[in-house]
């Protein structure tokens, strides 16, 4: 009796410290994962729920040639940038790690396009990529190339136009996490290596590169999710086109509950998105853990 | 002086193990160059007098120069309140944020209760839960509270932040369990314990979660985006492009609000810059 | 104790949040000080550039013409308009007063978000009578009126006269010199092409999006090609395009980009190539009439798209001013807002500086806007125009035509490829 009593007590105390997170978690993280669930068993629009559907929107969104088209976008994202940042940042933590007086300059200038809004960003990219007047075609007009490229119109410049630009702003981001685990090697590995007389290079190769290796794997992991996330800067740069040939999942999913006018089908969608982000965090948590130990 | 000195000694064997080394200096500063100049180009057309337009990419940079379109904007658009919404924002998405983990984790390491690995791993789900894909019934469920078009609605959904409690959990633990214990005996009350004693040690993760969730906010654009409906209650991301859809479209306008949303920031992270990187050194590898 | 006091100051703090953002619909609308004893009344607009400006003008002369309300006039974008209209009137928060085009009012009025006003506007005294009846049409259902008609605004061409001047092309009395035949129009640009410096752009166009859209409407309507979908029923047509003329008109559109070089692709603003001077000709809706006249240097000459197949037609459609639907509405704010109605169409004149044709033949017959100079140049091709389609779908099938139409001008996609995706998408959104 007496020690029900007290366990009690000790859960009182401890429930004003869980409360507040509790409340804004259940309401705005677990939540919506149920209110998902009814909201993509349903007729359901902007203003109001309409009739129930069973799972009709997940048969629209089998049969949806366009949610195939914007699964695939976000997934030809995941695949362009993942590995061209990995290896970007990676380069740039190399040349960020010099021991120059440049040193914080250079870190200073890789990261800075990060800490920029992405309208920023996107409206810069515009300005220099728009055709006959825009910075980069007058430049290669100024060096005597006659081309006029059509940089956000032509469907394979526009991904090059996307990449390019989402690499220059979140690379730094990147290259901060390489750039601290470099830091983190023992300079007496170094040392040691010299003295038995190893090139650069064999540095490099056996032991830089080995010791990159565990945060190489979470940045490419924390890549991936982020990837599939992409939303923002397409819509913003392209609006997904050329005619729809970069229009992301999100975007799709944005459209057709908010333009559309169909909230029900856009929550079946969110539920494909859901899993695949899932399985993916599934992944990253699943290696950190292996990591860690 | 110390740190000086060893540095400089890793710097004289650096120059003598890579026989590359300038080139690479080189290729840096020009990576570096090609980085910044985006930016920078961004600044000198915001000078450039209203309307100037060009194909000769030199001109850009050329006087004469003006300050009247930072003047006009702020005067004549909403783009201070745009800058006031996300500062406002992302400080109070900042401190609640803090606040709610930091009980939590403070509970989760410290306080004996029942089902308390139950809760913390139900806590932790929360990782695996992407915003950006519950973002629809989301948005129904702030709609239904009645907090659609409101500073409530951009900040409470985004303060749960599984992240931080799993951090500063793992900080707490590491608070030792003498101090803990000698507070204890003194009755010292939990609340005292948390606020006296363990939030002051665990000051460099609060910072680093702190400017993460900052950044993380003020960049924020696809729930803004969704529940917001009143230009007065925009935040720069989503203000931005309005000053790109008009009718009639610009260079210098729409740069000078670029500029004007990006100078507070550029000075911040040249103030900052170490805490900053800190910060995402920190969380990012946690995360 | 201080345990307590920390709860409840987090649970302040989240009350306080949460209470600074919902004080209803005054949120939508700029604060601005109301005159004493007024109504306020928040109306919402999509319009931008020179459209923009002459609204603000109708509001200010009516907010001025009385004392019992007040319009508070808050310009949206135009990109989103209609996302945020159904999210804001959804959520509650919309305004109490707005613009649709009429192609959007079934859509609107089905979904049950538009009031019938056909009571209040007899109490108003709204004499229908008086307005043009195929725009009023639009805007009547099952003898309800669902909205007030304020213009209609075509699509028409604009010619820099001294550009084409300078290429022989105009006629002494002024008058344009284009034969109105499928080559006598292409053969127009052609001239302007041959005869004006290399820099000069012949015809300033979009390559995406509406104005190609609309030009192809135009085209596919001189063909005789009528509709879309059949125009029966609102809320079940079926799909009726006469393909022939779809795709003859798409590829004479095609044309002009393609084979003969006359509209530079992907041009960033076209308007802003006509506006100074750039470019020969532009063909846009009939508000940019308001942007030109203002800019100074340049001379203009409106004219209604050439009849190049044969049937007068160009496309259109019409501003209409609506009461969103709210459980709790207020009344009078609403009658307010049926009184700003009727001020602004029988002011019309007002709205018709932005270039608009009056939706009211009184006011099109009035001395003040006879005195307007370019309006009565075109205002005639209200009698002509071709209404898109009245259904639900007709957001959604622009959307599919305009983004398929998009490919087809870049030369990535063949007619015939366009048209079947076309039919596949519509049939898809239908059914």
């Amino acid at each position: 009796m007496n020690s029900k009593r007290k366990a009690w007590m000790q859960d009182l105390r401890a429930i004003p410290f869980l409360l507040p997170f509790f409340i804004a978690y259940m309401i705005f993280t677990i939540f919506p994962i149920l209110k998902g669930l009814e909201m993509s068993l349903y007729d359901w629009n902007l203003v109001r729920k309409l009739e129930f559907v069973r799972l009709e929107n997940y048969k629209d969104m089998i049969g949806d040639q366009f949610f195939w088209d914007s699964l695939w976008n976000t997934t030809l994202f995941v695949i362009l940038t993942t590995p061209t940042m990995v290896a970007l940042a990676l380069g740039l933590a190399l040349l960020a790690n010099l021991n120059t007086k440049f040193q914080t300059f250079l870190r200073g200038s890789f990261f800075l396009p990060s800490i920029l809004s992405v309208a920023v960003i996107s409206f810069l990219a515009i300005f220099m990529l728009q055709p006959y007047n825009g910075l980069i075609n007058s430049v290669l007009h100024l060096i005597g190339i006659e081309a006029e490229p059509f940089w956000m119109a032509d469907k394979v410049l526009a991904w090059v136009s996307i990449v390019v630009v989402t690499l220059w702003w979140t690379v730094g981001f990147n290259m901060i996490l390489f750039l601290a685990s470099l830091q983190d090697i023992p300079e007496s590995l170094y040392e040691a290596s010299e003295i038995d007389g190893a090139t650069r290079w064999e540095q490099f190769r056996y032991i830089t590169f080995p010791q990159l290796i565990p945060i190489g794997r979470v940045i490419l992991l924390l890549q991936i999710l982020a990837s599939y996330k992409v939303f923002a800067q397409i819509l913003l740069i392209t609006g997904g086109g050329p005619s729809g040939s970069t229009r992301p999942l999100i975007q799709y999913i944005y459209e057709v509950g908010f333009t559309k006018n169909n909230l029900g089908y856009a929550a079946a969608m969110s539920y494909a998105l859901f899993f695949i982000l899932l399985v993916l965090s599934i992944v990253q948590l699943k290696s950190q853990r292996s990591e860690g130990n | 002086m110390a740190e000086n000195s060893r540095k400089k000694r890793a710097k004289i064997l650096e120059k003598k193990r890579d026989p590359f080394r300038s080139l690479k200096i080189a290729i840096g500063l020009g990576v570096a160059v090609i980085f910044i100049f985006p930016i920078i180009w961004m600044l000198f057309v915001s000078i450039k007098p209203d309307g100037f337009t060009t194909t000769n990419p030199f001109e850009w940079f050329a006087p004469p120069y003006t300050f009247s379109n930072y003047i006009d904007l702020i005067m004549n658009s909403l783009i201070l309140k745009w800058l006031w919404n996300s500062l406002f924002v992302a400080t109070i998405t900042t401190i609640l944020t803090l606040f709610i983990t930091a009980l939590a984790a403070f509970a989760i390491s410290q306080m004996k209760f029942r089902f308390k690995n139950t809760i913390y791993i139900f806590f932790l789900l929360g990782l695996m839960i992407p915003g950006e894909a519950t973002i629809i019934p989301l948005y129904e469920i702030v709609k239904n509270l009645n907090m659609i078009d409101s500073y409530a609605g951009l900040i409470l959904p985004m303060i749960a932040s599984p992240l931080g409690v799993i951090i500063l959990k793992s900080f707490f633990d590491g608070v030792p369990q003498e101090i803990i214990e000698s507070a204890t005996i003194d009755g010292c009350s939990y609340f005292k314990l948390f606020y006296k004693i363990v939030l002051p040690l665990a000051k460099p993760a609060m910072a680093a979660i702190g400017i993460f969730t900052f950044i993380g906010s003020w960049n924020n654009f696809l729930w803004p985006y969704l529940s917001i409906l009143s230009e007065t209650l925009y935040t720069l991301p989503v203000g931005l492009p309005v000053f790109n859809s008009n009718y009639s479209q610009a260079y210098v306008e729409p740069m000078t609000a670029n500029a004007i949303a990006s100078i507070p920031v550029i000075v911040a992270f040249l103030i900052f810059e170490k805490q900053i990187v800190k910060g995402i050194s920190f969380t990012g590898i946690k995360g | 104790m201080k345990k307590t006091f920390l709860f409840l100051l987090l649970s302040l703090l989240l009350v306080l949040t949460a209470c600074s953002g919902s004080g209803g619909s005054e949120e939508v609308a700029p604060e601005v000080e109301l005159p004493e004893g007024t109504t306020e009344v928040v109306m919402w607009n999509l319009f931008g550039g020179g459209d923009a400006e002459y609204m603000e003008e109708t509001v200010d002369a009516f907010n001025e013409s009385q004392d019992e309300y007040y319009v508070n006039n808050v310009m949206q974008e135009f990109e989103e308009y209609y996302t945020k209209l159904l999210t804001s009137i959804g959520a509650g928060k919309g305004p109490d007063l707005a613009i649709s085009h009429s192609h959007v009012l079934p859509e609107l009025v089905s979904q049950g978000l538009v009031v019938d006003m056909t009571d209040i506007a007899a109490d108003v005294g709204v004499s229908w009578e008086e307005f043009n009846q195929n725009i009023l049409d639009a805007t009547v259902y099952e003898n309800q009126h669902f909205a007030i008609p304020i213009d209609t605004h075509a699509q028409i061409m604009y010619v820099n006269n001294e550009l084409v001047e300078e290429a022989g092309l105009m006629n002494d009395d002024g008058s344009i010199d284009i034969e109105e035949s499928p080559e006598g129009y292409i053969e127009f640009f052609k001239t302007l092409d041959e005869k004006l410096p290399e820099e000069k752009i012949p015809f300033s166009f979009s390559s995406t999006g509406s104005d190609p859209y609309w030009l192809w409407w135009a085209m596919y309507s001189q063909l005789g090609g009528d509709h879309i979908l059949t125009e029966d029923n609102l809320e079940n047509p079926t799909y009726d395009i006469d393909l022939e003329k779809a795709k003859k008109a798409a590829e004479y559109v095609q044309s002009l980009y393609q084979e003969h070089e006359i509209i530079p692709l992907n041009i960033a603003d076209f308007y802003s190539e006509f506006q100074s001077g750039n470019a020969a000709t532009t063909t846009t809706g009939v508000w940019a009439t308001g942007i030109w006249e203002t800019t100074e240097d340049l001379e203009f000459t409106p004219l209604p798209i050439p009849n190049v197949f044969g049937e007068q037609a160009t496309w259109a459609s019409s501003h209409t001013l609506i009461l969103p639907y709210y459980e709790d509405a207020d009344t009078e704010v609403q009658k307010g807002a049926v009184e700003f109605m009727k001020f602004a169409t029988d002011n019309g004149a007002m709205w018709a500086e932005a270039g608009h044709i009056p939706s009211k033949d009184s006011v099109i017959e009035s001395e003040e806007f006879q005195e307007l100079p370019y309006r009565s140049d075109y205002a005639e091709v209200a009698d002509y125009v071709n209404f898109v389609d009245r259904n639900i779908y007709a957001r959604g099938i622009e959307e599919i035509i305009t983004r398929n139409l998009d490919s087809i001008w870049s030369g990535e996609v063949g007619v015939e490829e366009a048209f079947s995706s076309i039919e596949t998408e519509i049939k898809d959104l239908i059914e």
